[in-house]
């Protein structure tokens, strides 16, 4: 069973992820910003890293930068919203695994959860 | 007594004179003719019986040697040659007694009237008074004289004096003084009349004249006063009646000019109210019924002079509740030199649209009545480009909200996608939904649905056009619901946001959405001016208090702040210092106007490098005054 982490400041949104990813037969956890899922990151070492980008504090892309000088080999997915292409280019060249847009679609995470 | 005296205050001025004078003369003329009768009748008694003594002395003497020879026949005869002598008009008889009073001769055709011998012709003494008798229905005086013969008496003369000849005197003097009594009344009558002709016939002219002029025909008296017997024109001798007409003249004169000027001035207001641009309306305080409205008042709103007169204005017409209630100020107090300045929503006959309106009224008198002149401007169009400027503005901000606000809506609707796709993934699989699992994506659909609905209802009020009446507004409020829109972009920018809210705000009289426009559109603008600087602690300040009954809002942000030189700039239209593209340079202009629409000040403190402050004062309001 993989072990997932979700970074969102959005506790809803945290809890639907849960039980959907729950469904997808992952381990989840769960940080609500930036700077406490780096802790859990640390002390979990999950499989993949969800994390959304706007979020107050430590945004998406510091959060991406950082857990990749901790595991540069660790695939960090980020959610944006749709539009954001300036966002995607910059997280891109942070060596982001993936993108997911708001709202997701099931396809959409199914894919880029399956090429990771 | 009462009838006549009345009948005397009734009568006119000319027969007071007249009867008044008359009655004096006829009261005067009467007392004399009664003493010159009495005068004249004692004297002329006494002559008469002077006369008679004389006469019969003579006869006494002439008769002595008869009556002492006895001789009767030549008695007889002497007695009626002095009976029909010259004297015969006066005497009606004559007779002679002896010593023994009996009848020695007398003159009397038939025999001697007994009625002379019953009254006592002689006292004791012999003295023979003369005394009134009356003889065959005449009346006589008896004048006796004695016939003496050395000192004895011997007989007595008697003569009958026609008393017919004093009354024929005095009936003569009768006439002569009723004809000059009639004469002088004649005289008077003349008199009087030509007196009061000329007392009463001016004041009857004037009585006429005054007439004339309090049904207003001031011309036409002038010239007949001018006429009046007597008149010297304006000064000039005379005595009180030409006084009187020469005052009254004047005073025509004077009144003449003061309502040529009356009606000059009223000729002047009169058209000023007909020909005036504006729409003047006039009504009556207490009821604000419709008393006149000029031809523009007719032209601007459609109104149908002869069918609105009588109606309500505030059938009409709605006035906005300013400061205090414009309807309490028009029907009650209204403060000295007062003018009442407040707008009026207007429903018009024209259109259904209601038109807004601005009016200036003060009292006045109309037709004895207390009443309001009231003078309107048509200010729909300005209101009306005034809001699109207003809401243009707002969409503006908003299209550069709409980025967060996507993200803000996105929010919602990914946790509920997330959760239907849960719901869907395990019904696909055929796994049963675990009953927490169920709960928990119904209550988070509930309550992300009601999220996102929220931020709509925000969005619409916050666009919806403002309505023309003011509304009490608590600023308080209104930054809670700004802070609710953009709250979370603020924090994802990593911007504090701090309320510092005084619980005990006033309320101010304003429109809320607008006041959210202005606080959304400083808040932007603290935004944009932090996003510039490098900083790791920004935040925004947001502040209200009270103090000395203004309501003060304050926003504060640690941004770049503005440079000295172009402060006195930002509040211009189309100044900005953003790239093309990014702003339209309306947002503190807009904003300035707006709090100068609520009789608000804002000043900006600024210092580069540490921030901006923005300071808006508004005045409290005060529902209870």
């Amino acid at each position: 069973m993989k072990k997932i982490l979700v970074i969102d400041d959005e506790k809803p949104t945290l809890s639907m992820f849960g039980l959907f990813l729950g469904a997808m037969d992952f381990d989840v956890a769960i940080a609500e910003n930036g700077a406490t899922g780096i802790e859990l990151f640390k002390k979990e070492r999950p499989d993949i890293v969800l994390t959304d980008i706007k979020m107050p504090g430590m945004d998406g892309l510091e959060v991406l930068k950082k857990l990749k000088e901790i595991d540069p080999s660790v695939p960090v997915v980020v959610v944006t919203g749709h539009g954001d292409t300036a966002l995607e280019q910059e997280a891109l060249s942070l060596n982001a695994a993936g993108f997911i847009h708001k709202p997701i679609e099931r396809e959409e995470i199914e894919s880029v959860l399956s090429r990771v | 007594m009462r009838y006549l005296s009345n009948k005397f205050k009734a009568a006119s001025l000319k027969n007071k004179i007249f009867f008044s004078s008359l009655a004096v003369l006829f009261l005067l003329s009467f007392i004399i003719a009664l003493f010159t009768r009495w005068i004249l009748f004692t004297s002329l008694t006494s002559e008469l019986k002077l006369r008679g003594k004389g006469i019969a002395g003579s006869i006494a003497e002439s008769c002595r040697g008869y009556i002492l020879t006895e001789n009767i026949p030549e008695l007889t005869s002497l007695l009626f040659n002095e009976r029909l002598g010259e004297r015969k008009y006066l005497i009606a008889y004559i007779f002679v007694l002896g010593k023994d009073n009996s009848v020695l001769a007398h003159t009397f055709i038939d025999k001697f009237p007994n009625e002379i011998m019953n009254a006592d012709c002689f006292d004791k003494n012999g003295v023979h008074p003369s005394i009134l008798i009356k003889v065959r229905g005449e009346e006589v005086f008896d004048i006796a004289a004695p016939v003496e013969e050395g000192i004895y008496q011997i007989g007595s003369v008697h003569i009958g004096l026609k008393k017919e000849h004093i009354d024929n005197l005095m009936a003569k003097l009768r006439t002569t003084f009723l004809g000059f009594l009639s004469a002088i009344t004649i005289l008077f009558f003349w008199i009087s009349n030509l007196l009061s002709k000329y007392i009463s016939k001016p004041i009857t002219e004037l009585t006429r004249i005054s007439d004339e002029i309090s049904r207003g025909n001031l011309d036409a008296s002038q010239s007949s006063i001018g006429s009046i017997k007597g008149n010297h024109g304006p000064t000039g001798p005379g005595d009180e009646v030409m006084q009187l007409s020469r005052s009254f003249y004047n005073m025509t004169n004077r009144l003449k000019i003061s309502q040529n000027d009356l009606r000059e001035s009223e000729n002047k207001y009169r058209s000023l109210f007909v020909s005036g641009p504006n729409p003047i309306f006039v009504l009556d305080r207490q009821t604000m019924e419709i008393l006149d409205i000029n031809p523009s008042a007719e032209e601007t709103f459609g109104f149908n002079k002869k069918a609105t007169l009588g109606k309500l204005f505030t059938d009409f017409g709605r006035f906005e509740y300013e400061d205090k209630d414009p309807i309490e100020i028009i029907k009650k107090g209204w403060p000295d030199g007062y003018i009442l300045t407040t707008n009026v929503r207007f429903y018009a006959k024209r259109s259904s649209q209601p038109l807004y309106i601005r009016v200036r009224a003060c009292p006045a008198q109309y037709s004895k009545r207390e009443a309001l002149i009231l003078s309107a401007i048509d200010i729909t169009e300005m209101v009306e480009q005034e809001e699109q400027l207003i809401q243009t503005s707002k969409m503006a901000t908003l299209g550069q909200m709409a980025a967060g606000i996507a993200h803000e809506l996105n929010q919602p609707l990914n946790a509920i996608k997330l959760g239907n796709e849960y719901l869907t993934m395990m019904v696909e699989k055929g796994n049963k939904i675990p009953d927490d699992g169920l709960a928990r994506v119904a209550s988070e659909v509930s309550g992300q649905v009601d999220r996102a609905s929220e931020i709509i209802n925000r969005l619409r009020e916050f666009g919806r056009k403002t309505d023309f009446a003011k509304e009490r507004v608590d600023i308080n409020t209104n930054i809670k619901n700004v802070i609710r829109i953009i709250g979370k972009q603020l924090s994802i920018d990593n911007i504090k946001v701090k309320l510092e809210l005084d619980d005990d705000l006033p309320l101010i009289l304003a429109h809320n959405n607008r006041m959210e426009q202005v606080i959304f559109n400083l808040i932007t603008n603290s935004r944009d001016a932090i996003r510039v600087v490098e900083r790791a602690d920004t935040s925004i300040t947001i502040k209200t208090f009270h103090e000395n009954d203004s309501v003060v809002l304050e926003i504060r942000d640690t941004g770049s702040g503005i440079p000295k030189d172009l402060m006195e700039k930002i509040f211009d239209p189309f100044f900005t210092t953003k790239e093309v593209g990014k702003g339209m340079g309306l947002g503190l202009a807009i904003i300035y106007g707006i709090v100068k629409d609520y009789e608000g000040d804002i000043i900006v403190e600024s210092e580069e490098g540490i921030g901006t402050t923005f300071i808006q004062r508004f005045p409290a309001f005060h529902p209870e005054d």
